[in-house]
């Protein structure tokens, strides 16, 4: 036997060891115009990466810089009541026995409400002083003046800090004041006012966010030639595992099934308000996949391959809110996924007549990056103001998947993506 | 020209050098890709890359041991990783178990026609074929081809019996012949 092999051997070496044979003749401008062409893309690749880098660290600079805190609370406004009356000269001077200060909160549809008429009718109904009706000046301005032109005279002093509850304007105004109104100042400066607001709403805190979340797709079992490692459609890149079951399968061809279990992804999502609606989010991801191959039964013996591989991904999307109210939101979001595999371990298991009778497993590198699309419609359940449960649909597109090794995301380039998970408003 | 000389030339982008180094190599190159393509068009891709990746990994070779040996490893990977990424290590020939392997009192032919032994390997399962040329041509151990093809060294031996099986039958039908 060993002298046989050796003649093959022998023969298949001298014969072949030194062999020559023509390349055609266009060969060397081929190789000539390849390489030409990839320093150009080279070139382009590294000038990708560079602006990329550009890119991130101007964005993480700009989350970095802490926003505008020193804004105006609108939804505080200093109510500060005065009467002027007329002395004994004639002169009109201000009343200080009949200065009133408050400070009150308002919501957002008491702000919708205030009107100088609404105020200016429930002071009067709400008028309890027996002075004589006189012209008076009222000044409702914000809490901070320093944010703002003053709208009151210099006469007013609106330094006073409060810790009022919400209640309705209209009616806090009535309690604030205790004289009447003059309602065409009192309407300038409502004016003034919600015009100010308009401009604080764009001055408003950008809040920072935590999402923790429990990711999944649904698992399968494959049978059909378009999902099994065999398939021409598939793209995988050959490791340890794939490359044993090909040449101990006949490449494939003994493969009864193939069960790709079910998808597990943990991610820990910091997201930060850009806008009133836009979120920007990242973090981190962790995946764990894994399948099982079963061969055809030959003399009462299968085998069954199998392996997990882990991944830890950066995630970076936006999320947009489309309804948002008290209690509830919608949201759409989209996000670009880098995923590295970390870790890897493959298992052969020999079964006879059902019985196991041999296993061995060994732990595997895994190459190369995966890269994915996520896009999905979610819906946020408000629990306190600063706490939330969510829930996610969508579905997630898989690139590159040729450098890594055979996955689900081998089979089929686009799952569908559930998620659900706890958000968590930091400020 | 001193092949090292030729070689610093290529490293520094000398376009004429690249050329003559390829004039150099590729008739014995092309035969390399030659008996591990399926066919001659994917032989010349394996060559046209295989000699890109010389080129790019030219400032690795340390100039210690032949440089030829050290471009045909390169052709030698590149044509395997093309094959694996065209997926045409793919096995689809059903295994022939009415072969019996390697009957020893079979007589194998002292000499062949180069050619025809290469157009014999170019009709082996591509299995069979890609160890059989790692085994029998490079000279790789059954070790080395198990951490080439990432396999087995079991695997590796077993289908180098069963690929010498299966020339071995063609060589005695032909002699017969």
């Amino acid at each position: 036997m060993q002298e046989k092999k050796d003649k093959i051997k022998d023969l298949a070496y001298n014969g072949l060891s030194q062999f020559e044979a023509d390349p055609p003749e266009d060969m060397w401008a081929r190789i000539e115009q390849q390489s030409r062409r990839r320093k150009n893309l080279i070139f382009i690749y590294r000038l990708s990466i560079a602006a990329t880098v550009l890119i991130m660290v101007g964005l993480g600079i700009s989350l970095l810089i802490p926003g505008n805190t020193s804004i105006i609370n609108r939804n505080q406004i200093h109510v500060v009541a005065k009467r002027t009356i007329t002395n004994d000269s004639g002169d009109q001077v201000t009343d200080n026995a009949a200065i009133d200060k408050k400070t009150i909160r308002i919501t957002q549809s008491d702000k919708d409400q205030i009107s100088a008429k609404n105020i200016l009718t429930d002071t009067r109904k709400l008028n309890k002083t027996d002075r004589p009706a006189e012209k008076d000046i009222v000044s409702i301005e914000p809490e901070k003046e320093t944010e703002i032109i003053s709208l009151v005279t210099s006469e007013t002093d609106i330094n006073e800090e409060t810790s009022a509850p919400i209640i309705s304007t209209e009616i806090a105004v009535a309690q604030a004041l205790s004289v009447p109104v003059n309602e065409d100042s009192l309407s300038r400066i409502l004016q003034q006012q919600a015009a100010q607001s308009r401009v604080d709403e764009k001055q408003e805190n950008r809040s920072w966010g935590l999402a923790m979340g429990y990711g999944t797709t649904p698992s399968i079992e494959l049978t059909q030639e378009d999902y099994a490692m065999n398939s021409g459609n598939t793209s995988f890149s050959y490791d340890e595992m794939s490359s044993g079951v090909a040449n101990e399968t006949s490449y494939f061809d003994e493969v009864e099934n193939t069960t790709h279990n079910t998808p597990i992804t943990l991610g820990l999502i910091l997201s930060r308000q850009l806008a009133k609606k836009w979120n920007l989010e990242t973090g981190l991801v962790y995946t764990q996949l894994g399948y099982q191959i079963k061969t055809s039964e030959l003399n009462q013996t299968y085998h069954i391959y199998r392996n997990e591989i882990y991944y830890l991904g950066i995630p970076l999307g936006v999320r947009f809110g489309i309804i948002d109210r008290k209690r509830f939101g919608i949201y759409a979001s989209q996000s670009l996924i880098i995923e590295k595999g970390i870790a890897g371990r493959i298992y052969n298991d020999t079964y006879n007549q059902g019985q196991l009778t041999g296993s061995e497993n060994n732990s595997v590198s895994i190459r190369g990056i995966q890269l994915s699309s996520l896009t999905g419609i979610g819906a946020d359940l408000r629990i306190t103001p600063k706490i939330s449960f969510y829930g996610q649909a969508g579905f997630q597109l898989f690139f590159l998947n040729a450098s890594q090794p055979y996955n689900i995301r081998s089979a089929r380039m686009t799952w569908p993506s559930f998620q659900a998970g706890l958000r968590i408003r930091l400020n | 020209m001193d092949e090292k000389q030729l070689l610093k030339d290529c490293l520094n982008g000398d376009v004429h050098a690249q050329k003559r180094l390829y004039e150099k190599y590729a008739r014995k190159m092309f035969a390399v890709c030659l008996r591990y393509a399926p066919d001659s068009r994917s032989a010349e891709d394996f060559l046209q890359e295989g000699f890109i990746r010389v080129y790019t990994k030219l400032g690795s070779y340390k100039f210690q041991g032949s440089f030829e040996g050290w471009v045909r490893k390169i052709m030698v990977n590149t044509s395997l990783e093309m094959l694996r990424k065209k997926d045409v290590l793919r096995y689809s020939v059903e295994l022939d178990t009415t072969i019996p392997l390697s009957d020893e009192n079979e007589d194998v032919p002292e000499q062949t026609n180069p050619e025809h032994l290469l157009a014999l390997i170019k009709d082996m399962p591509v299995g069979f074929r890609t160890v059989f040329n790692l085994f029998a041509v490079e000279d790789y151990s059954h070790k080395e081809i198990s951490n080439i093809l990432q396999i087995s060294e079991g695997t590796s031996k077993s289908q180098y019996a069963r690929a010498r099986t299966w020339l071995q039958k063609r060589l005695c039908e032909k002699s017969e012949n």
